[in-house]
């Protein structure tokens, strides 16, 4: 029964952790501008993150190593030094895009000024992150970002066409521009996959000392829990297709996704969806954070693991503290943060191969993963995910050029 | 590498006049959409207030960029509404008021759109 709590309460995380900033803005504009054509890219993105969370959790349990662990060893100083290079940068850029939506969440909640906003999150951020186990971390966080669940209601209580809905799940050419709608595409998966995700599950697998008996654990979780959390994807882009579509309202604002809940559902609906935003949002700042603090101290071989304690593990503390206040520097400047959300998805796909080669390959590792390595289901869709994000990677970042970032 | 791509990708302000009017009339929906739930007392007055001052804000960063005469007058009057609901987001019967209008906005902005594609 223990075990079987375990594991609900894993999932449960796993929803509520799934949707960051990035998701958000992505399914709230697609929706915005497409309806529901583009619910199949959702698909194909959440299909990505379960293969890829999967293999690193086995490899994790299998090898006691996280993503950048293998990395190093099995691409070598030079090429893994590009490959985290790229993903800190990617990290940054996201942790820079959560720390501005957090604000401006808590600036939608309370009026307060967005510069003292800005600080205070950072500062709470931080003191969290101080004073919270990983476990606790991990699902205070989830839990209360479940309350999205609210734009599923909003969803039902919209009417859409849901004969319209189903057709979405088709994958189709799209009507109107052709880039702005491979821009999306491109964004949608790209938000599902960013790499972040895959970077910190590995390393709490490790800091939880999964071993090979919490391998089903691991599967259940990746496939339940995000199957779940794209759920809320869905629920997304379905409620901005209902409401804003037919208004013709482009949504360029974090305070147009929550009107998204206010006008079915009133002031409780309006709540719910702040306060699920702002611990979803959170929760991706924290992971982004501690997924560049992870990296870094993998890569250099430092002492690392939030059950280490700061003294047991100076660097990384250092690490993470490090990547709050450079995230902090980005945003203050006054840059916009779906305007960095949108750039931190679309380099975060650009990026993709360099994280997900090295666990396809570590995970076919007889010597890393013995009996556990990949079996053919797991090279199957593996394989065909290493195909969807070289192609993105290639196309994203033309794509956002030719389509003026999805303005057309 | 970052900022070079969004400089490449030309984001800000966009140029073509029916670009533009659709903008306008976007942000005029929303505001409409925003000034009917603050009409039926279905939100908070923080979140009207902080919400039609950014609206308002692209709006007003908008309007330099904008050639059209018309399309002037109607950004004009849209951010001259938004801030009066984000001053007095208490105003129920105000907000109404703010609904229609920036109801008609949106639609003159649509119409001024379809005049220039």
């Amino acid at each position: 029964l223990k075990a079987v709590f375990g594991v609900a309460l894993g999932i449960l995380a796993a929803i509520g952790g799934f949707v960051d900033i990035g998701d958000i803005v992505f399914n709230v504009e697609a929706g915005a501008t497409f309806g529901y054509q583009l619910l199949w890219a959702v698909v194909i993105g959440v299909g990505g993150i379960i293969t890829y969370a999967e293999m690193c959790g086995r490899v994790a349990a299998a090898s006691e190593r996280a993503v950048f662990d293998a990395v190093r060893e099995r691409l070598g100083f030079g090429v893994g030094f590009v490959a985290l290079v790229a993903g800190q940068l990617v990290n940054l850029l996201t942790l820079a895009a959560e720390i501005g939506g957090v604000a401006i969440v808590l600036q939608l909640l309370s009026g307060l000024s967005y510069r003292g906003l800005l600080v205070f999150a950072v500062l709470g951020l931080a003191i969290v992150l101080w004073l919270l186990p990983f476990g606790w971390i991990e699902r205070v966080f989830g839990y209360m970002g479940l309350a999205l669940i609210v734009f599923a209601v909003a969803a039902v209580k919209l009417h859409p066409n849901w004969g319209e809905v189903a057709h979405g799940f088709v994958p189709s050419t799209g009507s109107g521009s052709l880039a702005v709608y491979g821009y999306f595409v491109v964004g949608l998966i790209g938000a599902a996959t960013i790499p972040y995700e895959v970077y910190f599950y590995s390393s709490g697998a490790v800091e939880e000392r999964w071993r090979p008996k919490d391998l089903g654990m691991n599967k259940a979780n990746a496939i339940i829990g995000y199957c779940l959390g794209g759920f809320l994807s869905f629920a997304l882009m379905i409620s901005a297709g209902a409401l804003l579509l037919p208004q013709g309202i482009s949504a360029e604002l974090l305070g147009t996704v929550a009107l998204v809940a206010q006008a079915p559902l009133g002031e409780i609906g309006l709540l719910l969806a702040l306060i699920g935003m702002l611990f979803a949002i959170s929760g991706a700042a924290i992971d982004s954070g501690f997924a560049g603090a992870y990296n870094v101290a993998q890569f250099f071989g430092w002492e690392w693991g939030k059950y280490r304690k700061h003294a047991g593990a100076p660097q990384f503390t250092i690490a993470w503290l490090v990547m709050l206040v450079l995230g902090f520097l980005i945003v203050v400047t006054g840059v916009d943060p779906i305007l960095v959300t949108e750039v931190s998805v679309i380099f975060s796909v650009a990026a993709l191969p360099l994280t997900y080669v090295p666990i396809f390959l570590v995970a076919n590792d007889t010597a890393y993963m013995g009996r556990y390595r990949n079996g053919r289901i797991a090279n199957a869709f593996g394989g065909f995910y290493l195909v969807v994000i070289t192609v993105i990677a290639v196309a994203a970042v033309p794509l956002m050029i030719l389509s003026n970032m999805g303005q057309g | 590498v970052a900022l070079l791509a969004i400089l490449l990708a030309g984001c800000g302000t966009p140029s073509a006049l029916d670009k533009q009017a659709e903008e306008v009339g976007s942000i005029a929906a929303e505001g409409a959409l925003l000034a009917h739930d603050a009409s039926e007392g279905d939100t908070t007055e923080t979140f009207t207030r902080v919400h039609a001052r950014e609206l308002a804000k692209n709006v007003e960063t908008l309007r330099p960029a904008i050639r059209d005469g018309r399309l002037e007058r109607v950004a004009r009057s849209v951010g001259a509404d938004l801030e009066r609901l984000a001053d007095d987001p208490s105003d129920e019967r105000g907000a109404a008021q703010l609904e229609r209008r920036l109801d008609d906005a949106s639609t003159q902005a649509e119409e001024i759109g379809k005049g220039a594609s």
